[in-house]
């Protein structure tokens, strides 16, 4: 589904270049769970953003469903970032002014979906995540984990094919890091869902196909 | 996003930023009121002084005899205009739209039945008089050619036109016209009155339009407003009065309308010309031409007009940089939003829109609030007897409301512009 060759990331620093990625190399089929490993600063957050649309890379090659979509003009990646691919953050982000139900149905509407059948499925999501109780409270009502099951809802409102989620159970406790990362679980076994996702936590990661282990913005592959 | 969508967002946030919405909303507001007064204010004099062009002819050109008071008055000059004057210039230029010689005489009038006595001004005329500076409905019929050949004892009474709504300085300010308040209550036409000695018929009533809507107050030539008309020819052979004519055959002067400004010049030439010829000389005259009249008192409304017109752009504009400065604080405050929106979906013209229907939704309602207010204004100017403020229309709410609109529009568009290239990732980043 995924395949990333020889993938580079530079940012302006100061007179020069700072390199984030420096050559990745990755393969990700469809339904397969990933989890990226890495200490801070090593790049990881660069790849989602990068796999997950909202950034391009600098160099090598790029292809989403057999499509090279390297060198995509921030509309066309714009376009294909709100069909394909669904973001679960550790901070959540919310927006704190709409309330959970509004916040969940946000991604179907940038998707001009028709909003009576975006209701109808982000209560079915909230349901299926156990906060139908709460899809009318605001955000700042809702506990951590409720507020990261409103996001996992936002993520899958527009039916993604791939879900990134960068820490998600960063700003949890554990109790509810476990659901959160059961949910994950769920998704990719039973509903097949390709699933890309950052963690510091060796725990969390089991639940992975496969684990990768970002150093120095290359995979590590003595890991 | 659709357009309902965004407009939602757009009101949440207008709520949400109480402070900031209404520091936006007030100097739009203050925007449209100035423009909705300036449009009032501008269309009123415009509208005026077209009309008063239209209403005194275009080709105006008026001939008096020197007086005493004017500068250039020679003592030893014994010539002075008389009505064969003016139908040799009628007989000499056919094609003149109008040629209407007059005569003023300050008179008597006398009412045997209801004995009322006022001394009134009578103006002596032909029919050419009508021609131009036309503005009254008429009762009964005008003077015609026959009164003048055959002297007739007729007489038109002009009415004045009163207030549509009476503005509250007048009540303090002005004297009761006897006459007018004496016409106003009784039914002159067809009735023999008394000027100076003479028994006169009322065969015509002129009614003025009210004073709002009345061309000659607001722009005039000269100063004198009869209240009767008579045959110039039976004036001269029968009326005594109070007059500035030595002579008992001079007129008072000449109006000419040529048809034409282009042709005013050349009039005012060739009609010298047929006086030197007629008299020997021109220089007992005074001719000028309307728009020499007019000039002046048109720079003077022309720059009320466009001092108020500055105002009501500044003001405008203070509006749409209170807007600008208020949107840019607003993206600074948004920017993790943006990121966030941008993740979720938002393409960069997704993220302009939202800034741009935010400040033309808050031009909008401060167009709204602001014409309120605006048309609030007017009336109360209105009542206190603001005369321009009657010529307000409703086109001018809705035109004042298209600009606040597009001042927000105009003045959103740079700091959208700068919302929507942030950086997703950066952005996403901003705490």
């Amino acid at each position: 589904m995924i395949k990333l060759e020889n993938i580079t990331k530079n940012y302006r620093f100061g007179g020069g270049y700072y390199q984030a990625l420096k050559g990745v190399n990755l393969e990700i089929k469809e339904g397969e769970f990933i989890c990226l490993l890495g200490p801070s600063g090593c790049g990881k957050s660069t790849l989602l953003n990068i796999t997950g649309f909202l950034d391009a890379p600098s160099g090598g090659k790029y292809l989403f469903k057999n499509e090279n979509v390297s060198n995509f003009s921030d509309y066309k990646r714009t376009v294909i970032r709100r069909k394909e691919i669904g973001f679960i953050f550790q901070s959540f982000n919310l927006l704190p002014r709409l309330s959970a139900l509004e916040n969940i149905i946000l991604p179907a509407l940038y998707l001009n979906t028709d909003k009576k059948r975006a209701v109808e499925k982000a209560k079915k999501l909230a349901e299926w995540l156990n906060i139908s109780e709460k899809t009318k409270n605001s955000i700042i009502e809702l506990s951590g984990g409720e507020k990261q099951r409103v996001a996992i809802a936002r993520a899958l409102i527009n039916s993604p094919s791939v879900l990134l989620a960068d820490e998600p159970t960063g700003n949890l406790d554990s109790k509810n890091a476990m659901e959160v990362v059961e949910i994950l679980k769920n998704l990719n076994k039973k509903e097949n869902m390709t699933i890309l996702m950052v963690t510091h936590d060796i725990s969390v990661s089991k639940i992975a196909d496969r684990i990768i282990k970002i150093k120095d913005g290359k995979i590590d592959e003595n890991f | 996003m659709r357009t309902s969508e965004i407009i939602k967002s757009s009101l949440n946030e207008i709520k949400y930023h109480k402070v900031r919405s209404f520091l936006s909303f007030f100097s739009i507001m203050i925007g449209v009121i100035s423009i909705i007064y300036t449009l009032t204010l501008t269309y009123s004099m415009s509208y005026r002084i077209s009309k008063a062009v239209e209403v005194n002819g275009p080709g105006r050109i008026n001939i008096e005899t020197k007086r005493r008071w004017d500068d250039d008055y020679d003592n030893k000059s014994k010539s002075y205009l008389n009505l064969y004057d003016a139908y040799a210039i009628r007989k000499s230029f056919p094609e003149l739209y109008m040629v209407s010689p007059y005569s003023n005489k300050w008179v008597r009038f006398y009412d045997v039945q209801s004995k009322f006595k006022e001394y009134v001004g009578v103006t002596g005329i032909t029919p050419e008089w009508k021609k131009r500076g036309w503005i009254y409905k008429l009762k009964g019929r005008f003077i015609n050619d026959y009164d003048i050949e055959n002297k007739s004892k007729v007489c038109v009474v002009i009415q004045e036109g009163g207030w549509l709504k009476k503005p509250k300085w007048i009540k303090f300010y002005r004297w009761k016209d006897k006459f007018q308040e004496y016409v106003k209550h009784n039914e002159l036409l067809g009735k023999d009155i008394y000027i100076g000695n003479q028994t006169f018929k009322v065969v015509g009533v002129l009614e003025e339009p009210p004073q709002e809507q009345n061309p000659k107050s607001f722009i005039g030539v000269g100063s004198w407003e009869p209240n009767i008309l008579i045959p110039i020819s039976s004036m001269q052979s029968f009326l005594k009065g109070y007059s500035m004519n030595e002579k008992e055959d001079a007129i008072d002067g000449i109006n000419i309308d040529t048809g034409q400004k282009e042709t005013i010049e050349k009039y005012k030439r060739v009609i010298t010309e047929l006086i030197k010829s007629r008299k020997g000389n021109a220089d007992f005259i005074n001719m000028r031409d309307y728009i020499e009249v007019l000039k002046d008192q048109m720079t003077d409304k022309k720059r009320d007009m466009t001092t108020v017109m500055i105002i009501g752009i500044i003001a405008i504009f203070a509006g749409g940089i209170g807007i600008m400065n208020v949107s840019l604080a607003a993206i600074y405050s948004r920017v993790k939003e943006i990121g966030i929106r941008r993740a979720l979906g938002a393409s960069k013209s997704d993220i302009m829109k939202q800034f741009v229907f935010e400040a033309v939704l808050l031009g909008f309602l401060g167009g709204i609030f602001g014409s309120v207010l605006g048309v609030a204004a007017i009336e109360y100017l209105k009542s206190k007897g603001d005369t321009n403020m009657i010529m307000f229309k409703w086109w001018m709410v809705l035109a004042a409301i298209i600009a606040a609109m597009l001042t927000g529009f105009i003045a959103s568009v740079y700091p959208a512009k700068v919302a929507a290239d942030l950086d997703p990732v950066e952005s996403l980043k901003y705490e």
